[in-house]
């Protein structure tokens, strides 16, 4: 099999064509990111474009000329009644362009760091049973899902003094110490 | 959750090339349809029901994703992009590019392709 590339950009950046036709079709891919970013929205909600408008209270051939699009096309309105319509909360941001992609995963790991603290204050304040179970469950999802976010790209990187081993992945570490601890009850009883 | 990844065939590679040159509005107009049905893979947990105009299905899970959407001033020609999404490996092939004119030969020879990545070849 052919080449493998982690994005359509990527891959034309790599194609074996005149640097005209590669430029024009990236720009091109560059200039609708909105409109697509609508398209997904509405297919995750798993909605058709006539779905869309009968609940925006348009036509489809509006919503279909919105998803195609350029984004200086697109309005805050547009983007409004996909929220209204999708039950989501419009929001804006800017970055600048020259941001680090280290500084955007720390900024990410310290939103995560964020709302992992605000599901803590809320299983202590309700000292509830379920809800408590829930987010131990929830963190023990959490640790083995945020390693494995982790260790899939790492496992890609070459370098020289990489060790060839493959990486040992431990499914669910947290199941393991419950059984250990679950094994030291038993022994516990056994005692008894 | 993992990204997917394009993997090309020979078949796409020669396609492409020959559209770049021969049909540049029209492989445009399918890479970017091909950009939006990426996003969507990586947005989606398993197989969905994509719900946009560009795509159709064609047999053995193959789709097809044609020019529509795109703001070229002059009109474009009927074309598709055979891709296949193997969902366990997360890699999505493209198969090939035709025209209306060669269709039935073209899903032939794609699903030739999705055979044999059925059968780990």
């Amino acid at each position: 099999m052919g080449k493998q590339y982690n994005s359509v950009r990527a891959m034309i950046k790599e194609m074996d064509t005149d640097a005209g036709f590669k430029e024009k079709a990236e720009l091109e891919i560059e200039n609708r990111q909105i409109s697509k970013f609508l398209v997904v929205l509405r297919c995750t909600h798993g909605l058709t474009q006539k779905q869309l408008a009968g609940k925006a209270g348009c036509t489809q051939s509006r919503v279909s000329k919105i998803e195609a699009s350029y984004d200086t096309e697109i309005s805050v309105k547009d983007m409004i009644d996909y929220g209204k319509v999708l039950n989501l909360k419009l929001e804006i941001g800017y970055r600048k362009p020259t941001v680090k992609i280290v500084d955007l995963i720390k900024y990410h790991a310290g939103k995560i760091s964020f709302y992992l603290n605000q599901l803590v204050e809320i299983a202590r304040d309700k000292d509830d049973e379920s809800i408590n179970e829930g987010v131990f469950n929830f963190f023990k999802e959490a640790i083995v899902n945020i390693n494995a976010l982790i260790l899939k790209p790492y496992s890609k990187l070459t370098f020289p003094g990489k060790s060839d081993k493959n990486i040992i992945h431990i499914s669910a570490p947290l199941d393991a110490m419950e059984s250990i601890s679950n094994g030291a009850d038993n022994t516990n009883k056994a005692s008894k | 959750m993992a990204e997917w990844t394009i993997e090309t065939t020979g078949q796409y590679d020669r396609d492409s090339k020959y559209y770049s040159k021969k049909h540049p509005e029209e492989l445009t107009a399918v890479l970017d349809n091909l950009d939006t049905y990426l996003l969507l893979l990586n947005a989606c947990a398993g197989p969905f029901q994509a719900t946009a105009g560009f795509i159709h299905n064609e047999p053995d899970g193959m789709k097809a994703i044609d020019q529509k959407g795109s703001k070229s001033r002059n009109k474009l020609q009927q074309t598709r992009l055979y891709i296949y999404a193997h969902h366990e490996k997360q890699i999505l092939y493209l198969l090939g590019i035709g025209g209306k004119s060669g269709q039935g030969e073209d899903i032939q020879r794609c699903r030739e392709f999705v055979r044999l990545i059925r059968t780990g070849g």
